[in-house]
């Protein structure tokens, strides 16, 4: 465990030096920047909060910018940092969302803004309830991955939230708000064994298309969705690697594409927990 | 790439055999390689040490019921392959 303080908020002007690695978002910007420090690593979010990690003192603190809403260090520390260090500690973290299907989970892998969380939130409103919305983390257990459930949250755009609550949608809004479970859209609290991942494809089918991947093309795509937080540390890369081969050889990866449309969202869930049920029948 | 060419693995590569086929992966640039079941008896033959392309042919003409200049070709297009990706370095060596 890491020892997690909130410090008083600051701007941003000061560079602490050269990036080592970035992530960028859907639009190319910067989403997030990683410098190196003396004790450890400092994880800049641009516009949003600095997190410096201390590596052997496993202490992070961190410097929100000023007048960034309250929910915003919350969410980047559990759905960035968590996974960042749990994955540096040996773990495994991919960027995905979960929901059971009967007594096992689904994982959806997929980078942001290609709605896996609202894929998640259509899964709970028919009740299949959700796991994790960002963060998929799995441990193996007797063979067996579990899925782990997270934060009892949906984070989504306004729209899609206005859809998941019945709300009409409000024109232009593109901000995301945080939506707790509850009877309309329930959370699974219990680590669920993992039947399948799905990868999510861009949206330009007109149809609900699935193929399942071959291990060895599973393996590399896989590779996509992971946290890593220090990309030139090899012996890390190579142990992470190996994690997810063993995910690969032992866990069937589909990829999944279907029309980004509300009205669709029913049958989409429909479609995917028949293919799910008609995988797990057949082995 | 010529025959007598010697080549070695990249200390930058991690390797991994997955449902039959073994999946190479380049740490620096991230790039990955799929290798069927020939492809991953050259790699074996390279990562087991410093060997000509020529040696390495010679090796696989043994194993395989196939035509050794066949077999030369398709280990030089791999061979080439991999270098282009980092994945090996060939140095000028022993002739085949």
């Amino acid at each position: 465990m890491h020892e997690y303080r909130l410090l008083e908020a600051r701007d941003q002007a000061l560079s602490p030096g050269e990036p080592y690695d970035s992530w960028r978002s859907a639009g190319s910007d910067r989403a997030a920047l990683f410098f190196r420090t003396p004790q450890g690593f400092l994880v800049r979010f641009p516009g949003q909060a600095d997190f410096t990690i201390e590596i052997e003192g496993r202490e992070i603190a961190c410097a929100p910018v000023p007048s960034i809403a309250a929910e915003v260090p919350e969410s980047l520390f559990h759905n960035a940092i968590i996974p960042l260090l749990g994955n540096h500690d040996g773990g495994l973290f991919l960027h995905g969302s979960a929901v059971s299907v009967g007594a096992r989970a689904i994982g959806f892998l997929a980078p942001s803004r290609r709605g896996k969380t609202t894929l998640a939130g259509g899964f709970a409103r028919q009740g299949h309830a959700f796991l994790t919305e960002d963060v998929l983390e799995l441990c193996l257990k007797d063979g067996v991955y579990m899925v782990q459930p997270s934060r009892p949250v949906l984070r989504l755009f306004d729209d899609s939230a206005a859809y998941l609550l019945g709300e009409a949608s409000k024109p232009g809004v593109r901000a995301k708000r945080e939506m707790a479970a509850g009877d309309a859209l329930p959370f699974e609290n219990r680590e669920m064994p993992l039947s399948a991942l799905y990868l999510l494809g861009t949206g330009e089918r007109g149809n609900i298309a699935i193929e399942q991947f071959g291990p060895a093309a599973a393996l590399a795509e896989l590779m996509q969705h992971g946290f890593i937080l220090d990309v030139e540390d090899k012996p890390r890369l190579r142990r992470h690697f190996d994690r997810l081969g063993e995910l690969a050889s032992n866990v069937p990866v589909f990829t999944l594409d279907f029309p980004r449309d509300y009205a669709q969202l029913p049958r989409v869930v429909e479609g995917i927990v028949r293919h799910v049920e008609a995988a797990d029948g057949s082995r | 790439m010529e025959a007598g060419d010697v080549v070695r693995v990249s200390e930058d590569v991690v390797a991994r055999e997955v449902g039959g086929e073994l999946v190479l992966m380049h740490l620096d640039s991230g790039i990955y390689f799929g290798l069927n079941a020939v492809g991953t008896r050259v790699w074996e033959l390279l990562t087991k040490g410093e060997h000509s392309i020529a040696e390495i042919c010679a090796i696989m003409s043994g194993e395989f019921d196939a035509d050794p200049a066949v077999i030369e070709a398709d280990v030089l297009a791999l061979a080439g392959e991999l270098a282009d990706h980092g994945l090996i370095t060939a140095s000028e060596g022993r002739s085949g």
